[in-house]
């Protein structure tokens, strides 16, 4: 072999040999988990109140998502990073997410309002998206999107009133557990090669309970209606409208919450509403409750 | 005492860029080119302080008068190295000639330091004492070491570091590429990070080039050492704007390398730093024909990172592999081979989780010819492969190939005509993502920003180095390139002028001006990084300066440039971001950047070294009817170093980086917000001081063995950053490194 070409052997062995020194992925095939959100029926078909209201949800808008999957025993293949706006007026689980992951594993998810790039679920339009982007000020937050949107009427007799609510909090679920065959479950299981499926409730009866925690307390609109009454009485009930009623007079049960961080008491309804219902709306398999933190869904970091 | 002055090897004429080997006949390797000789006797003094046997190179600049206009050190120790120089300012050499007319030339010359026995430098006060025949010696019957043929004057508004400097800057850790961020026009992102803006324009936008061949990244893991040894940098060049034709495919900066030039004698040097280990040696064989060398470094992080955080993974290390071959005494071959790798990462039940791994090599094979009379081609053919981990064991890649050409002929004695042509393939790859959802608009994103596809861009350059009169160099140039990329093109034609106009011997105004063109670009330079967008277009930037250059008493020099850059079209996430990177990076914004530079030096080299320098400027961007100025934007930054050789081998340096505040970013956290502000709140002023502390001991003639403590941020300083809110945004960066260098 000449000298010229030698050289011109090096020239093309050298990089030959050395592509490629990155480690590969010698992990096991993951188990595939299907995360779906799906309507009550109060959302699906109306709600009766204990006190007599007939309630039915003409919009609902959910911006909920990134779900990450981890914790010790923990093998999570994918971080599917972002959220959906979601119509819970459609019918039927709707795809939340979709993670790769080996073994006992954490849930956490978000609610928060919308990215530019957001996936837009069945129903939903882009004029949806922005709304939920477009910050606004309530008693609790400035400047911040939307995370859950809730627009109805409620009837009783010949009484009607309607409802437009935007919750501005972005909520983050940590830890999440449920209740499964009469047991406490935290996060789930799954193996490899495993496809499974696992749901999160969206109740729209949890912005009528008289009880934070007990899923199964009774529902109520009266004090709602009669915070507009208290106000500008014009046939909609608003936010800041519920803060005319004062909650122990109105005899629901706030309770205590330790899995809330905010140290905020509740005095009113709207209070309540907003602190102590509205982050439950999502539930975690259905009854599930997590480890929650608040925020503003402002532009400031916190 | 001094024992010699040998000069070495002359040659060197106009500016260019052929060099040839150590035992081609000297004059007569050039045709009718005859270097410059010493005219009497070459009388340097051994230096107070200093303790026995030292060995000097400096590259000399010699006029067409004779005169000496520069001399730097090239290698060397204080305090041999300023009394080298300082004496070789005063030498007078008959000029270099071509066919017998005088020309400019830069010459190498090594001085040869003997420790005077003591009685005799008591007694004489430490006289020179000049080696009978040494320094008038004729140049061609001198030891031969290197021929060394190249540009009489440096291009205009280029800003030039060599390693022998380098090496005593604090906080650079003897990386030439590192020591970039103290010159002026350039603004840090972050303090300790090596990116950073040239004159407005972002990371992303600023080239990097080792021996004309280009290079993903420079740094390992971000922020580590450089991925070329010290050892093979003979010199760093800095382009701030308006630079010369054969650069282009970059809209901001140029960072070119120089590799040393091949040496036949055998010599090495190594070191060991806390946290890794380099070596390079080079050798001749074939009686002094071909030259081969082998250098690296090789990071032990991980074992120490083991003991600390056993989950922890860090790992980086690069090799330098490169061989020469006179075929001829003007035929040369030559193959260079370069790589690093870095991996940072978290190991979980068994699995490494990369958080960070890139990679890249480089062989490029080059034949070079000399035709006489100053003329040379080089053509050379380029492979590479980069690869970058995108995210969860998905890597993007780039396969290269490249071919080149450049030519240098001078037409007479005031016309250079220089050119060039190349093409470059770049096959880009990004691997399946198995285990992600196909709904997320991240991994969509990803896919969207580096599909699998086939770059490819060819290109030709052309410019002529005119000498109008002695005063007044003038290069107008050009270049055109045509690229392609998933079925979408793009022309560019590139203008570029620039000029030096000595109004006195000591005083100069330069001018740079120059048109460039850039496919879209990634936030920061990563292997295999390219996004893919060319159908929106080229970025495209208009680079003005003009400025003026002084000599100084006392082997000081100053500078003070005025710039303005228009850019077009950019693909700056980091500089528009709102804090929502991912959503910025393709969003096309149009900029400029004005702004006054400064610099005053006296080469750290130097028994008293030190420079200042200074630079005001204001960066803006606007997308839409938003105006705002760039997320690093930042009003004042400063750097100012100063080295003193404290005598018996000990030097100490010091470094004060200061710059004021960016501003405040504001993420929208996706909300529809209004436009930003003109003029937003800014983080506080930043400050650091770095400390640099060697000593040094000969060992026999040539070899040295030196202990390195260095600090960057020894003043443990935290800086501000990103987003007003945030509990973590100061980030503090200090690095300690302590070392053990030996060469010979």
């Amino acid at each position: 072999m000449s000298l010229r070409s030698t050289f011109l052997a090096l020239a093309w062995a050298v990089p030959a040999v050395l592509t490629g020194c990155l480690p590969n992925d010698t992990r096991p095939s993951p188990g595939k988990l299907l995360v779906t959100v799906s309507p009550d029926e109060a959302l699906s078909s109306g709600m009766t109140t204990a006190d007599g209201w007939q309630v039915s949800f003409e919009r609902f808008l959910v911006s909920l998502g990134r779900v990450s999957v981890d914790g010790d025993g923990c093998l999570a293949y994918s971080d599917p990073d972002y959220s959906r706006v979601l119509d819970l007026r459609q019918p039927g689980p709707q795809k939340l997410s979709l993670v790769y992951a080996v073994g006992h594993c954490d849930f956490d998810m978000e609610l928060s309002s919308p990215q530019p790039d957001n996936v837009l679920g069945p129903g939903t339009t882009e004029a949806d998206r922005t709304f939920l982007r477009t910050p606004g000020d309530d008693a609790f937050t400035q400047a911040s999107g939307i995370s859950i949107h809730a627009e109805g009427t409620a009837t009783r007799g010949a009484a009607r009133t309607s409802f437009a609510w935007s919750f501005r909090h972005r909520i983050d679920y940590a830890g999440c557990s449920a209740t499964v065959d009469g047991r406490e479950v935290k996060g789930f299981d799954i193996a490899s090669g495993e496809s499974r499926t696992l749901d999160v409730l969206i109740r729209g009866a949890a912005l009528f309970s008289t009880d934070r925690i007990d899923m199964d307390a009774e529902t109520w609109f009266q004090p709602y209606a009669d915070a507009d009454a208290l106000g500008d009485r014009n046939g909609v009930v608003a936010l800041d409208e519920l803060s005319r009623i004062d909650l122990a007079g109105a005899g629901a049960d706030a309770g205590t919450d330790a899995a809330v961080s905010t140290s905020t008491r509740w005095a009113t309804l709207e209070d309540f509403l907003y602190l102590g219902l509205f982050p439950l709306v999502p539930r975690f398999r259905g009854n599930g409750t997590c480890a929650m933190e608040v925020f503003p869904n402002d532009r400031v970091p916190r | 005492m001094i024992l010699g002055a040998f000069l070495l090897l002359a040659s060197a004429l106009e500016p260019g860029l052929a060099r040839a080997q150590p035992e081609a006949p000297l004059p007569s390797a050039v045709a009718g080119v005859v270097p410059p000789r010493l005219v009497g006797e070459a009388a340097v003094q051994y230096p107070p302080g200093g303790a026995g046997d030292s060995v000097v190179v400096l590259a000399i600049t010699v006029d067409r008068s004779g005169a000496v206009t520069d001399a730097r050190a090239v290698s060397g120790e204080e305090p041999f190295v300023t009394r080298a120089a300082e004496a070789a300012r005063e030498f007078r050499f008959e000029p270099a000639t071509r066919d017998g007319r005088a020309i400019a030339a830069v010459i190498r010359f090594e001085i040869v330091f003997r420790e005077p026995p003591k009685a005799a430098a008591e007694a004489s006060s430490r006289e020179p004492t000049r080696e009978p025949g040494s320094p008038s010696r004729p140049p061609g019957a001198a030891p031969a070491i290197e021929v060394d043929v190249r540009g009489d004057r440096v291009e205009p508004a280029v800003a030039t570091m060599n390693r022998a400097e380098v090496r005593q800057l604090p906080g650079a850790f003897g990386d030439p590429f590192r020591a970039i961020e103290a010159l002026p026009g350039v603004t840090p992102i972050v303090s300790g990070l090596p990116y950073f803006y040239v004159r407005g324009a972002p990371p992303g936008n600023v080239g990097y080039y080792l021996d004309g061949v280009r290079v993903p990244y420079l740094f390992h893991i971000g922020l580590g050492p450089s991925v070329v040894h010290p050892g093979m940098v003979d010199r760093v060049d800095l382009y701030l704007g308006g630079y010369p034709s054969r650069f282009g495919r970059f809209a901001g900066g140029i960072v070119s390398g120089e590799t040393a030039a091949p040496r036949p004698e055998l010599h090495a040097e190594a070191s060991v730093r806390l946290f890794d280990a380099g070596a390079l040696a080079e050798t001749g064989f074939a009686g002094g024909r071909g030259t081969v060398l082998v250098g690296g470094r090789y990071s032990y992080t991980a074992a120490l990172l083991s003991l600390l955080a056993g989950d922890v993974v860090l790992d980086y290390r690069d090799f330098q592999v490169r061989g020469s071959y006179a075929l001829t005494p003007k035929d040369r071959v030559s193959v260079f081979g370069f790589g690093a790798y870095d991996l940072l990462g978290e190991r979980k039940d068994g699995v490494l989780n990369v958080l960070f791994g890139t990679e890249f090599y480089r062989t490029d094979l080059r034949y070079d010819h000399d035709f006489g009379k100053a003329s040379t081609v080089r053509t050379a053919v380029t492979l590479g492969y980069d690869q970058s981990r995108l995210s969860e064991f998905r890597n993007a890649t780039d396969r290269i190939a490249g071919a080149r050409i450049e030519v240098r002929h001078p037409v007479s004695d005031t016309v250079t005509v220089r050119g060039g042509a190349d093409g470059l393939l770049d096959a880009y790859g990004t691997s399946v993502a198995f285990y992600a959802d196909p709904d997320d608009p991240g991994a969509a994103r990803i896919q969207r920003l580096f599909p699998e596809r086939r770059d490819f861009v060819v290109g030709g350059w052309s410019d002529v180095v005119l000498d109008v009169t002695r005063r007044l160099q003038v290069v107008p140039g050009a270049r055109v390139d045509l690229f392609t990329s998933g079925g979408e093109s793009a022309l560019a034609v590139g203008p570029r002028v620039s000029a030096r106009f000595a109004v006195t011997p000591k005083v100069r105004i330069v001018h740079a001006y120059g048109l460039a063109h850039q496919p879209p670009s990634f936030v920061v330079p990563l292997p295999g990084f390219t996004p893919s967008d060319l159908g929106a277009g080229l970025q495209k930037s208009f680079q003005t300066s003009a400025g003026v250059e002084v000599d100084l008493p006392e082997a000081m020099s100053a500078s003070a440039t005025l710039f303005h850059n228009a850019f077009f079209d950019m693909t700056d996430a980091l500089g528009t971001t709102a804090g929502d990177p991912g959503q910025s990076f393709v969003t096309r914004s149009q900029g400029s950047a004005a702004g006054l530079e400064v610099h005053v030096r006296r080469s750290l080299s130097k028994r008293l070294g030190g420079f200042v320098s200074y630079t005001l400027s204001r960066s803006m961007r606007s997308i839409g009817r938003e105006r705002f100025p760039s997320s690093f934007d930042r009003t004042h930054v400063v750097n100012a170093a100063l080295g003193y050789d404290l005598g018996r081998r000990w030097r100490a340096g010091g470094r004060l980086v200061f710059y004021t505040g960016a501003p405040v970013m504001m993420p929208s956290n996706g909300l529809i917000l209004p436009p930003r502000e003109g003029s937003p709140e800014r983080h506080p002023p930043f400050y650091r001081v770095d400390v640099r502390l060697e000593k040094r001991w000969r060992v026999g003639k040539s070899g040295v063995i030196a202990v390195v403590a260095e600090v960057l941020n020894a003043t443990l300083s935290k800086e501000r950053v990103g987003s007003r809110g945030a509990g973590g945004d100061s980030f503090p960066v200090t690095i300690p490194s302590l070392g053990v260098e030996g060469k010979f």
